[in-house]
């Protein structure tokens, strides 16, 4: 471990070159000290403690090496960085997840279609929320390394896990259903699917950071019911009546999403326009992403249902998420800052 | 009258501004007694990072709210010197000032019986 931890404050150390020549001459060594004292007391609480306070640290160098240039250069002088701090954090933790964890459900979806068929059970259920989980603890792992108070990391890690565990679940199990509706020449669909991610995350993000425990219980029962809902009633319809699997379908991801809009409102009325700008934000930053892909490229795939599974199609999605997932947080990271600094009423 | 002019142009404090104005009320502290003051003080809700701690030290440095105070005569666990901040007397009319503002705050609320434990 002390090998590790100089290994650490070595490459803090080279970092912290970075910073302007009059802070560095006037701070450097002082932070070296300090930063060297954080690392090893978290060291001393465990190889978590230890991992989350250097991924703070280093989460917050860039933005203020930034600021502290810009300071120097007298260019903003009174510039409150901190909503852009925030905003950096929010960016990086949906660019990573929805790159991530969408792209991890994914694969798991494609390898899990052409497995099995597209007849499938009980188990395959069970098998679904599986990867759904494993995909989802990534997304937690991100929220509550960048957003978690290393006091609450676990409090983090398990809202940020479900935030993206019931719209990857639900999307996962309705892509079994044979359905299908347009809208002109969208799928309406996707869209929806997209629409109850943003809508799940942004509601997610705002539970998380209320810290309100009552909010868990609803949120689990919610995980544990949908997959088998979205297994239970397009199937059961699908035998009797061919078209009522697609409405079941849009029916519940209209449920979901009103009802993480509900959750978001209870939570605390300022919370509703963070909900509202994921649940639009995500669909059209999603359309738009892939309209300036097909613009540069036109045989790009355009849905991922269309996608085969290779090398080039994985690293094609990451790299299409990526960007989708760093507006879609610095949407919402400056509304929440924004009704947080309006003193909209909780 | 110039410097309460200073006073109310610069209220509210951020949070952070007004833990580290606290933390050093009581005495001269290094940085990073400092982060773990603001951490115990905020019931661990604010966690400072090195580099938010000193960009927040070097504002309230440029502002004269804080000061420098020499060395601490401990010094850390590898021996390294800690240079120790206090508080100045601006710094300390700020904090008063944010104190002030905040108890009016509650003052209020409690007048309309929000926040008053049944």
């Amino acid at each position: 471990m002390n090998r590790v931890l100089s290994r650490i404050e070595q490459i803090y150390g080279i970092l912290t070159e970075l910073f302007p020549p009059k802070f560095k001459a006037e701070f450097k060594e002082e932070m070296k000290v300090v930063f060297s004292e954080i690392v090893t007391a978290a060291a001393k609480k465990g190889k978590l403690a230890f991992a989350i306070a250097c991924a703070q640290e280093i989460c917050d160098l860039p933005i203020l090496i930034v600021r502290t240039h810009l300071e120097e250069k007298a260019m903003i002088k009174t510039a409150h960085f901190q909503p852009a701090q925030f905003a950096f954090r929010a960016a990086t933790s949906f660019g990573l997840g929805l790159s991530c964890v969408k792209e991890f459900a994914v694969v798991f979806t494609l390898l899990f279609i052409s497995a099995l068929g597209n007849r499938w059970g009980w188990y395959h259920v069970l098998i679904a929320s599986g990867g759904c989980m494993a995909a989802a603890l990534i997304g937690g792992l991100l929220f509550a390394f960048l957003f978690g108070e290393r006091n609450q990391f676990g409090w983090y890690l398990v809202v940020g896990a479900l935030g993206w565990f019931i719209p990857f679940s639900t999307a996962l199990v309705q892509s079994m259903t044979n359905s299908t509706i347009f809208w002109g020449t969208i799928n309406i669909l996707p869209f929806l699917a997209f629409a109850l991610d943003g809508a799940f995350i942004s509601m997610a993000f705002c539970v998380a950071k209320s810290k309100k425990r009552s909010f868990l219980l609803p949120l689990s029962i919610t995980a544990v019911l949908v997959p088998i809902l979205c297994y239970i009633v397009p199937q059961s319809l699908e035998d009797h009546f061919p078209a009522y699997p697609t409405i079941a379908n849009v029916m519940m991801d209209v449920l979901l999403i009103a009802g993480a809009i509900i959750l978001a409102v209870i939570n605390g009325r300022k919370h509703l326009w963070v909900v509202i700008a994921g649940t639009l934000g995500l669909p059209i930053i999603y359309y738009i992403c892939i309209y300036l892909a097909g613009s540069l490229y036109p045989l790009l795939p355009t849905t991922i249902a269309n996608s085969p599974l290779n090398v080039v199609n994985i690293i094609y999605w990451i790299i299409l998420w990526l960007p989708q997932g760093i507006l879609l947080g610095l949407i919402i990271s400056l509304i929440f800052r924004w009704q947080q600094s309006a003193g909209v009423e909780a | 009258m110039k410097r309460d002019d200073t006073l109310l142009t610069n209220l509210p404090l951020t949070e952070t501004t007004f833990f580290i104005l606290l933390s050093l009320a009581s005495s001269a502290k290094h940085g990073y007694a400092i982060a773990k003051d603001v951490e115990s003080m905020s019931k661990g809700r604010i966690v400072m990072s090195t580099s938010t701690l000193y960009t927040a030290l070097k504002r309230l440095l440029e502002d004269a709210w804080i000061k420098r105070a020499g060395e601490d005569p401990e010094p850390d666990e590898s021996g390294r010197p800690r240079k120790t901040y206090a508080l100045t007397d601006l710094g300390l009319r700020m904090l008063n000032a944010e104190t002030i503002r905040l108890q009016a705050l509650v003052t209020t609320a409690k007048s309309r019986s929000v926040g008053v434990q049944s």
